[in-house]
This record gives C-alpha cells, sequence and structure tokens, in this order.
C-alpha cells in the first residue's frame, strides 16, 4: 500500500519521463503485438506448407524394399519413412478412381514400389532427393511444389527480420523504464539517504521503484492491446475478403496473446525497476 | 556501548583531516556532551557511529561490534537502534511532519494501531501537535529542529545522536529540547549530544568531550575537576 502510493507518486513527480516512457512502451507493445500476431500466422501457413512437401522415391524392379526403407530412414534429415508396395500402391489408385479398376485387371501392375520420404527440414527437400536418388536400387525421385519451397524461404528470412525487429522492441521498452527509474531515484537522493540513515531496509526502500517500472510497462500493455486487438480484427477481416486462406488466427489466439503481452510487461517492468533502482541507489557507507 | 579506537577520518574530497587518533568509551546509558567550535569534527564523530562514514584509520565499536564489519540487512538494523536529529534536520521533504514520524515507525515494524497514539504523544512533548498536517518548507527552522527532535525519539532507540539539536532555537525552547533528552536519558538510553551551547551543558551537569581540530582534547565528568 505505502509502496504502490509512493509509486504513483514517483510518476506523478516527473510527468515528463514518465509520459515519454508510456508511450515508448505503448507503441513498442502494439508493434510487439501486431508484428508477433504476423508472425504466429506466418508459422502457422509456414508449418501447413511444410506438411504437405515429402519425395516420393520409386525402385527399381526387384529392389529390396524393406532394406531400402532402412537405407533411406538412415540418412541425415529424415524424419520419416513410408513404404508403399507397388500393389498396394495400385490399390489405393484404383480406389481414388474406379474406372482405371477394369484396366488394372487386364495388365501387369506397371507401378513400381515406391517410398514417400518426409524431410525434417523441409527446405533441405532438393538435397534430400539428391541423396536418395544416389541410393542402389533406385530408379528415380520425384518431389513437388517447387514454389512452396521458394516461399518458405522468402518466409524464413522475413520470420528472421520480425524476431530481430520484436527483439530490439523488447531492447527498447526495457531501457526507456530503466531511464525512467534512474530519474527516479536521482531526484530522491538525498531522501533516500535519509531513509537508509533511519534504518529503511534496502527492500522497504526499492519497492516503490519496483512497482513505478511495473504500473509504467502494465500502463502502456493495455493501451498496446486497446489500439492493437482492433488493429488486428480490422486488418485481418480485410484481407480475408481477398485472401480466403488468411489468417488462421482465431479469438482464443487473440486472448493468448494479449496475456503473453500482459506477462512480458509484468516481467519487463519489475526487472527493469529491480535493476535499475538496484544499480543507481547509493548505500550510505556500503 | 561505543568505542572509538585510535579513530581518524579523512575526507577526500576536500583533503581534509576531520579526526584524528581520537580514542573514546562511551558506556550504556551514559549521557556525554560534546563540544567545541565550528570545524572540530563533532558532525564527523557521530556520522561515525552512526555508520554514514567508515573511518579511514581505527575503528567504531557498538557492543562489541565492528561497524565496518556489518553487511547488508545488518546496517538496517543497526541504524534502528539508534536515533538520530542531523544538523540540518534532514525531514522528507515531501511528507508530513506526522508521516515523516510514521515512517521512522513503519521501518522499524512498529504495528499501525500503535501509530497515532506514539505520533500524538511525541508530537505533544515537542509542542508541535497542531503541526502535525504541515510540510516540512511550511514550517519554522526552530520548529522544523522539534520535529527531528520527535523523529530521533520516536523509535525508541538505545542511542540518540544530536547534532546541535538545539541550534536554531531560542534558550527557553533550546532547554525545552534538552529536556526531552534528558528524559530519554532517564530512561536509559545512551546519548551523544553535541553543541555549542555553554549554557545547556550548564544546566545539565553531565560528561563533557571536548575536540579541536579534529583532536580529542578534553573529557570532564561530573564532579570532577578538568582532566
Ligand atoms: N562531507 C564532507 N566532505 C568533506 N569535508 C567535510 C565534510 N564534512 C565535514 N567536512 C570537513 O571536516 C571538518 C570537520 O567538520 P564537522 O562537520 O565534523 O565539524 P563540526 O564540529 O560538526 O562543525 P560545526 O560545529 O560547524 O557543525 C571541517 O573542516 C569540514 O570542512
Ligand atoms: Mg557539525
Amino acid at each position: 500500500m505505502y509502496a504502490l502510493r509512493e509509486a504513483l507518486l514517483a510518476l506523478w513527480r516527473h510527468p515528463v519521463s514518465s509520459l515519454a516512457t508510456l508511450t515508448t512502451a505503448a507503441v513498442s507493445f502494439t508493434l510487439l503485438l501486431l508484428v508477433g500476431l504476423f508472425l504466429w500466422n506466418l508459422d502457422r501457413v509456414i508449418g501447413a506448407a511444410e506438411g504437405e512437401l515429402e519425395v516420393a522415391v520409386f525402385l527399381k524392379p526387384g529392389a529390396d524394399l524393406a532394406a531400402l526403407q532402412e537405407a533411406a530412414r538412415r540418412l541425415p534429415g529424415v524424419a520419416r519413412v513410408r513404404a508403399i508396395p507397388k500393389d498396394e500402391a495400385l490399390k489405393e489408385l484404383t480406389a481414388a478412381d474406379p474406372y482405371l479398376k477394369g484396366a488394372a485387371e487386364l495388365l501387369e501392375n506397371p507401378l513400381p514400389d515406391t517410398l514417400i520420404v518426409t524431410p525434417r527440414d523441409a527446405v533441405a527437400l532438393p538435397e534430400l532427393a539428391r541423396a536418395l536418388g544416389r541410393l542402389p536400387g533406385v530408379d528415380g525421385v520425384e518431389y513437388g511444389g517447387r514454389l512452396t519451397l521458394e516461399l518458405l524461404r522468402v518466409a524464413r528470412g522475413v520470420r528472421l527480420g520480425a524476431l530481430a525487429l520484436i527483439l530490439m522492441l523488447i531492447l527498447n521498452t526495457f531501457f526507456s523504464v530503466m531511464g525512467t527509474i534512474r530519474l527516479s531515484i536521482e531526484n530522491r537522493k538525498d531522501e533516500l539517504e535519509v531513509m537508509q540513515l533511519v534504518g529503511a531496509s534496502r527492500g522497504t526502500i526499492l519497492l516503490p521503484f519496483v512497482l513505478e517500472g511495473l504500473l509504467l510497462t502494465l500502463l502502456a500493455a493495455l493501451v498496446a492491446l486497446a489500439i492493437a486487438i482492433p488493429g488486428y480484427r480490422y486488418l485481418a477481416g480485410a484481407l480475408a475478403r481477398f485472401l480466403a486462406f488468411l489468417p488462421t488466427l482465431g479469438p482464443a489466439d487473440l486472448a493468448t496473446a494479449a496475456y503473453a503481452l500482459l506477462l512480458l510487461a509484468f516481467f519487463l517492468g519489475t526487472v527493469g525497476g529491480w535493476l535499475s533502482s538496484r544499480a543507481h541507489l547509493k548505500e550510505v557507507a556500503g | 556501548m561505543i568505542h572509538l579506537h585510535r579513530v581518524s577520518l579523512h575526507y577526500p574530497r576536500t583533503k581534509t583531516l576531520a579526526l584524528y587518533e581520537v580514542n573514546l568509551e562511551i558506556k550504556r546509558g551514559e549521557f556525554v556532551f560534546l563540544v567545541g567550535p565550528s570545524g572540530a569534527g563533532k558532525s564527523s564523530l557521530l556520522n561515525l557511529v552512526l555508520r554514514r562514514y567508515h573511518p579511514t584509520r581505527g575503528a567504531v565499536y557498538v557492543e562489541g561490534v565492528n561497524l565496518r564489519k556489518l553487511r547488508g540487512h545488518r546496517v538496517a538494523l543497526y541504524r534502528r537502534r539508534v536515533g538520530v536529529v542531523f544538523q540540518d534536520h534532514r525531514l522528507l521533504p515531501r511528507r508530513t511532519v506526522e508521516e515523516n514520524l510514521a515512517f521512522v515507525l513503519r521501518v522499524r515494524g512498529v504495528p499501525r494501531r500503535e501509530w497515532p497514539e506514539r505520533i500524538a504523544r511525541v508530537l505533544r512533548t515537542v509542542g508541535l501537535s497542531h503541526k502535525k498536517r504541515a510540510f516540512p518548507e511550511a514550517l519554522s527552522v526552530g520548529e522544523a529542529q522539534r520535529v527531528a527532535v520527535a523523529r530521533a525519539l520516536i523509535g525508541e532507540p538505545q542511542i540518540l545522536l544530536a547534532d546541535e539539536p538545539t541550534g536554531n532555537l531560542d534558550r527557553d525552547n533550546a532547554l525545552a529540547v534538552l529536556e526531552l533528552f534528558k528524559l530519554a536519558h532517564a530512561k536509559g538510553t545512551t546519548v551523544v549530544f553535541a553543541t555549542h551551547a555553554r549554557e545547556l551543558v550548564e544546566a545539565y551537569p553531565q560528561r563533557v568531550v571536548a575536540l579541536k581540530a579534529g583532536q580529542l582534547v578534553a573529557d570532564r565528568r561530573p564532579g570532577r575537576m578538568e582532566a
């Protein structure tokens, strides 16, 4: 109670700095939230696209399916290998297209034994396909989605950039909070010395500053939520009219994002306030 | 209780030797006037006992504990046993008289329900009950000094350090403040009282320690002739 009142008073005592930090933090958090939501969407799209990327490996007649499956599994970067014997492949084919059924009964099965290989990392798909092609007993390999692969590469670059931006926004907020707390401490140097001399513990002296940092960031987070969530909804709604497959985040995901931001704000405020006050509080004859 | 052993204090910033080879032993429950001309080192000595500074050489012991060895929270615990009146009163500027006093009680962990009663009592003794909602800047110098005395007394400390607590008071008020310290002394508090005022020393015959240019030049006990 006492510490909270002190923290509020402190914010009030240097309104310009408080407001500057509040604005910085609010802008940072808003951007952070929008970029974060964009990134999350991107990740979902990437994940979906990645799942579809696999290599089909066709075996020469007479090659040992089980042995090759084992060999493929041992290659680096392989997540899963599914073996499809030619009979089964035919069954799949005729099930998909009943007209072929009659034809299949007349001819000998023309399909080869096949391995379906899923890579651990989709971007490594071409290399993996080449390695699979070099295995003895392999007739040929095939994989689709060259465009998807290109998109994946670009998306990864964007993702890295967005992460760097997020990191910078977080640091910016953090240092801004620390600066305000520092000012708060400098403003009250004499007072803090007297407090120590009458026997106040470090905790009693520091707590108001930690709370000051916390109030700043929580307030900023609330402002950011008030701007970013409706903003995102509007943008998403507009986009959905053009690109049916985007976006993929629902209300529950937005709530998760909001909690995450509040948690981040809590962390930045308390840790920033604590570190700054700890660093700038002069111990009397420490 | 308080023991200064060959204490020297050198302020590096101004290159002053404020205290030089001071030996002083103050017993529990003793009342000591600390006298000497301006710049003699009275405030410096009190600040050493408060552990505001460390001596450059020698050591300050309180109840056998070297103050330099105190660390972390034990420093705060030690200071809670000491009541102090600063020469320039140093009240917390953004708090009312009442809040200044409450702060000491909070720091010492006195239960909140006891605060109003204790604050009222100590303000009555310094005659400032009507000023409890005033901020320090709205007090006269003498009033601020009396609040500072109240702040030192309210925590019922074992040791009272007073740095010219009557410096800005007229004779009657000065004698009234001295009465407060006599009262605390009568209850067993150890008091170190720095002053220029001869009439106070005469009004309460107690031990008198004189400093001059940082050195201890006289130590007189009541009932005895000058040492
Ligand atoms: N914080 C400080 N930094 C540097 N020098 C100081 C400091 N405090 C005191 N001094 C110097 O140390 C010497 C002793 O000062 P001190 O304040 O202890 O004297 P005093 O006896 O209390 O004097 P007064 O009666 O005027 O209060 C003086 O020469 C003073 O200038
Ligand atoms: Mg002095």
